[in-house]
């Protein structure tokens, strides 16, 4: 199976920076998912919506990349289904704890287990913005325009004198130096769609842990 | 009919069909299956489900935007100052974090641990920094021997009485008698957790204590008596083991107003700094009494014990973060510049300092505690806060300018 005609179209407008292109496709999975999800989320809808926010998220972030997927469908199922399992798990630990009603940690380990969504968008926007910030000039000059001008390639090149290649290569670097930056900050937003056929494994903590040291794993960062 | 016993579980969860006793069944899946047969069987679900008919809920513009906003630079939170011109990019960009908002709330991005061996944040690639605290202390013995926890990456197994014996490594202590009744009264061991340490112990009778950098308790290797009583420098997190028959007692250095406990979970502050010392009671019931007062604790319940014997109660009931540092966060509710520094100096072994005048903004969040000290003051102040360091060994300083 390969990426449909409707979504390839869509996708090679992304790759080129098209944000209209993006919204159409993110619409358009979402009225084809959310459904689900939700009902799925029952005992918090508000995480069907994160799910899907997180995998466009990382289609935006590797639009650069993002025709090198052969069948988009495929590849987002995947990444939601890895975000709907780590939901999954941690739904069905607290009901089950609840149920035996024990354990001094649990309230701590739950409280570990839940992610903070709505904060991560603010800092990794931070991220992003300092990474811009330190960018080599030419870098930094070509992603502006490209980002805050909308100007498409072609533009920029006649703009600055350069060729369409060396523009299309310097925003490619851009992105890979967000993403590396979002990566070294924490946030891998990278790993599902590099690894399409491997997947990204979430660590989970060993059960009934107790030590100071299992709480070590939900660190940030280095 | 369902391919695999996990296909069966996932629809009966989506379905909200999933009886007692298929719950665990279904944990146990989850956690024993392999990735890749787990996802397999939920995409075959999202097939079986997904729609291709027109839903009534659509997703909002917003939505797409905050997507799109993450990495366009202008418009920003981050930056306030919106009447600038767009062009002379980076010059505008340090203009406007200089002026950006007092105060951000951020909340440490907590994601699963993947790599110890993760490549360097690239704050740290640039700045002069302070590594973050660990487990360690020091274990002192009535007969003068002392042990560096921190050096006992393994575990060793001592018997430091008759009948008592003594599990350690660098990160936790366990207590436990090996005969019962032992003649063990008034035997006394102290942990000194050093500023930069936290150490986690299990005394004989199952009581847990999770002990914060800068502290010290004193505590009998096993009880015998009528009373379970340990003193306490510092702070401390207890889950004290119930025992009706014997209540728990915890002294606190410097104060005679003592905490009464039956069994429960609870944190007690009592840094010099803090003048007088603080108890957060997270579940069941304690008494704190001194000549003047006394008063019972009930859950999400603060009190605050000064010097002179008066106890002052703070009813928090939600949104308890005090014992949250045992879970290895700072945690921080409209606090101060000088009470998160007073908690990061503790942790990061730094003097603190000032210059200019304190600055107003207060801070709120939570912060990962493995995190440097760089990074951690990026998370809260981002550049707004300014401040110098000199690393070396002697000094350990940090110079907040807090002027800007």
């Amino acid at each position: 199976m390969e990426t449909s005609d409707k979504d390839r179209e869509l996708l090679l407008a992304i790759s080129a920076g098209d944000e209209k292109a993006f919204g159409h496709l993110y619409k358009n999975y979402y009225a084809k998912l959310i459904t689900f999800l939700k009902k799925f989320t029952y005992e918090d809808p508000s995480k069907a919506d994160d799910i899907l926010q997180e995998a466009f998220l990382r289609v935006w972030l590797y639009r650069d990349r993002i025709l090198e997927i052969d069948n988009f469908q495929a590849w987002l199922y995947k990444v939601v289904s890895t975000e709907s399992l780590t939901y999954l798990r941690k739904e069905v630990h607290a009901k089950n704890k609840v149920a035996r009603l024990k354990l001094q940690y649990d309230q701590a380990l739950l409280a570990n287990i839940d992610l903070p969504r709505a904060m991560e968008f603010d800092e990794i926007k931070k991220i992003v913005y300092q990474t811009v910030a330190n960018m080599p000039d030419q870098r930094r000059k070509i992603y502006l325009l490209s980002r805050e001008e909308h100007l498409n390639s072609k533009e920029i090149a006649s703009q600055l004198a350069i060729s369409t290649n060396t523009v299309h290569n310097t925003i490619s670097t851009a992105l890979k130096q967000i993403r590396q930056a979002l990566s070294d900050q924490g946030y891998p937003v990278s790993l599902g769609i590099l690894v399409l056929l491997k997947i990204f494994k979430k660590k989970i903590l060993p059960p009934n842990s107790s030590s100071f040291r299992n709480y070590i794993p939900i660190i940030k960062g280095k | 009919m369902h391919l695999n016993r996990i296909d069966y579980l996932l629809e009966r969860y989506y379905l909200q069909q999933l009886t007692e006793a298929e719950w665990p069944e279904l944990q146990h899946l989850l956690l024993q299956d392999d990735p890749e047969t787990l996802e397999q069987a939920f995409i075959r679900l999202m097939h079986k489900y997904d729609s291709d008919q027109e839903t009534s809920v659509t997703l909002e513009d917003a939505q797409i935007e905050r997507i799109l906003a993450i990495d366009k630079v202008s418009g920003t939170e981050i930056m306030v100052d919106r009447t600038m011109q767009r062009k002379s990019a980076l010059f505008q960009l340090r203009l406007r974090i200089v002026a950006a908002v007092a105060c951000i709330l951020i909340v440490c991005g907590i994601y699963w641990y993947q790599s110890q061996s993760a490549k360097p944040s690239f704050q740290q690639t640039f700045t002069a920094d302070f590594q973050p605290g660990h487990d360690g202390g020091m274990l002192s013995m009535p007969n003068g021997k002392i042990i560096q926890l921190d050096n006992s990456s393994n575990k060793r197994l001592l018997s430091v009485s008759a009948g008592v014996s003594l599990q350690y490594d660098s990160t936790q202590a366990v207590y436990s008698l090996s005969q019962p009744g032992a003649l063990t009264q008034n035997i006394y061991h102290t942990i000194e957790t050093p500023n930069g340490r936290r150490y986690h112990l299990t005394l004989s009778d199952g009581t847990q204590i999770w002990l914060n950098a800068g502290s010290r308790l004193r505590f009998p290797i096993a009880f015998d008596g009528s009373l379970r009583e340990v003193f306490l420098t510092g702070e401390a997190y207890f889950e004290v083991s119930k025992n009706p028959h014997r209540p728990f007692l915890v002294n606190i250095h410097n104060s005679d107003t003592k905490i009464e406990v039956l069994g429960t979970h609870f944190n007690v502050s009592s840094y010099p700094e803090d003048h007088g010392f603080i108890t957060t009671l997270l579940e069941g019931k304690v008494r704190i009494f001194s000549r003047q007062a006394e008063l019972i604790l009930r859950p999400g319940d603060r009190a605050i014990s000064h010097a002179d014997g008066s106890i002052q109660l703070k009813n928090m009931a939600i949104n308890n973060i005090d014992a949250d540092w045992k879970d290895n966060y700072f945690s921080f509710s409209d606090d101060n510049i000088e009470t998160v520094m007073l908690e990061l100096a503790r942790w990061y072994d730094i003097r603190v300092e000032y210059e200019g005048p304190k600055s107003t903004a207060t801070f709120s969040g939570k912060i990962g505690k493995k995190l440097s000290f760089a990074q951690v003051m990026e998370i809260i102040g981002g550049t707004d806060i300014k401040y110098s360091l000199d690393t070396a060994a002697t000094n350990r300083k940090v110079v907040i300018k807090t002027n800007y």
